[in-house]
């Protein structure tokens, strides 16, 4: 395979220029002090709905810190997942060349988390726990654990740093907010080089050797996850803070409505990044 | 809240939103993941079913494959909660 080695040894040596001590990057005050922003308010989920309208701005910037602790949240089980499948490939003989790398980006994502948490227990008292359930497969094609787990991760950093972009932009949000999507941003975009160009050398070693079937319903698979993700951006537990009644009802009603347009401008991104690798817009049904 | 009229809402939520359509037979003790009438990426959209038409909170506790193998599991898992928090 044409493992993409080259960028892995230049993705590595700017790590090694953009090294930081986690402990110092971040300020930390003791409080936030008043209400403010810490989501952009279009972003959120209640955005336009009748809640939005029948409450105070106060009440909206209150949802923004609430949709913040869950978007970290969301953050650091994505992560989790990512640093225990990074580990379990260091030196694996399917990816000979990149080894030095992954362990770079277990030090990062393991910073990240760091923050993520830090802000979470800090000034909300909780990360709120994953609302999924992963289950065991043992019916994997040659290869498509592999490019599973990439892409997933690929599609997850593509939606996270997309919207750390547009959070560390915005004037309107809270400075710890915007310092710690930029901070984010500044190692995510070398992780996204180096999915991106991972995911395409897998799809394209692997999805030869499949049957037409399997090629497609792994692409299928893969876009499907992209629009699944979305969903984690809508909790429960976020409406349960602001005191709202019958959550599940509210969140169910969200996901099934007219979707939002940052939520259609991620999901694209997200299947751009797929059909870049080279992974078609597949089987709507998928496998898993 | 009978048993059995649980079991038939969640067979009913099932069928209609699995992407199986080989016209397998589905029943309460169908294992449900393991012949992927649920997948994974469904189990989110199937959690807020339950907690909105049972008025109930799934906790991280319950989040474990064993509680939603059947359609009989999930019901039992819904009575289990509902007793729990509604005395
Ligand atoms: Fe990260
Ligand atoms: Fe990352």
């Amino acid at each position: 395979m044409k493992l993409p080695e080259s960028l892995a040894n230049t993705l590595l040596m700017q790590s090694q220029t953009a090294f930081y001590d986690p402990h110092e990057a971040v300020h930390w005050p003791d409080d936030l002090g008043g209400p403010s922003w810490y989501m952009s308010p279009e972003m959120l989920s209640l955005h336009g709905t009748s809640w939005w309208k029948e409450t105070t701005e106060q009440e909206h910037m209150q949802l923004s810190f609430w949709e913040f602790v869950n978007f970290l949240s969301m953050n650091i089980h994505g992560e989790k997942l990512l640093i225990e499948g990074i580990a379990t490939r260091l030196y694996a003989p399917s990816l000979p060349a990149v080894s030095h790398y992954l362990h770079v980006l277990i030090d990062e994502e393991n910073k990240h988390s760091m923050w993520f948490g830090t802000f979470c227990s800090r000034y909300a008292g909780t990360v709120f726990p994953p609302r999924s359930l992963s289950l065991p497969r043992n019916d994997w094609k040659e290869g498509e654990e592999d490019l599973q787990f990439f892409a997933r991760i690929l599609l997850f950093e593509e939606l996270v740093d997309t919207m750390n972009v547009a959070l560390a932009r915005d004037e309107r949000l809270h400075p710890l907010a915007r310092e710690i999507n930029r901070l984010h941003h500044r190692d995510e975009s070398r992780h996204i080089a180096f999915g991106q160009t991972l995911v395409a050398a897998l799809w394209q070693e692997h999805s030869l050797s499949w049957q037409p079937d399997t090629v497609r319903k792994v692409a299928g698979d893969l876009h499907l996850f992209a629009a699944t993700l979305l969903q984690d951006l809508v909790n429960p537990a976020v409406y349960r803070k602001m005191g709202i009644p019958q959550t599940a009802r509210l969140a169910r009603a969200v996901l099934d409505g007219q979707p939002r347009t940052s939520c259609i401008q991620l999901e694209q991104r997200m299947r751009r990044a797929l059909v870049r690798a080279g992974i078609p817009d597949g089987d709507p049904n998928g496998t898993e | 809240m009978e048993r059995s009229e649980v079991e038939k809402e969640i067979l009913s939520w099932i069928s209609s939103h699995s992407s199986r359509h080989d016209g397998g037979h589905l029943s309460a003790s169908t294992p449900v993941l393991l012949e992927r009438w649920v997948t994974s990426l469904q189990i989110a959209e199937l959690l807020l079913f339950l907690e909105d038409t049972y008025d109930l909170e799934l906790t991280v506790d319950t989040l474990k494959p064993e509680n939603f193998q059947t359609a009989a599991t999930i019901a039992d898992l819904v009575l289990r909660v509902r007793d729990a928090s509604h005395g």
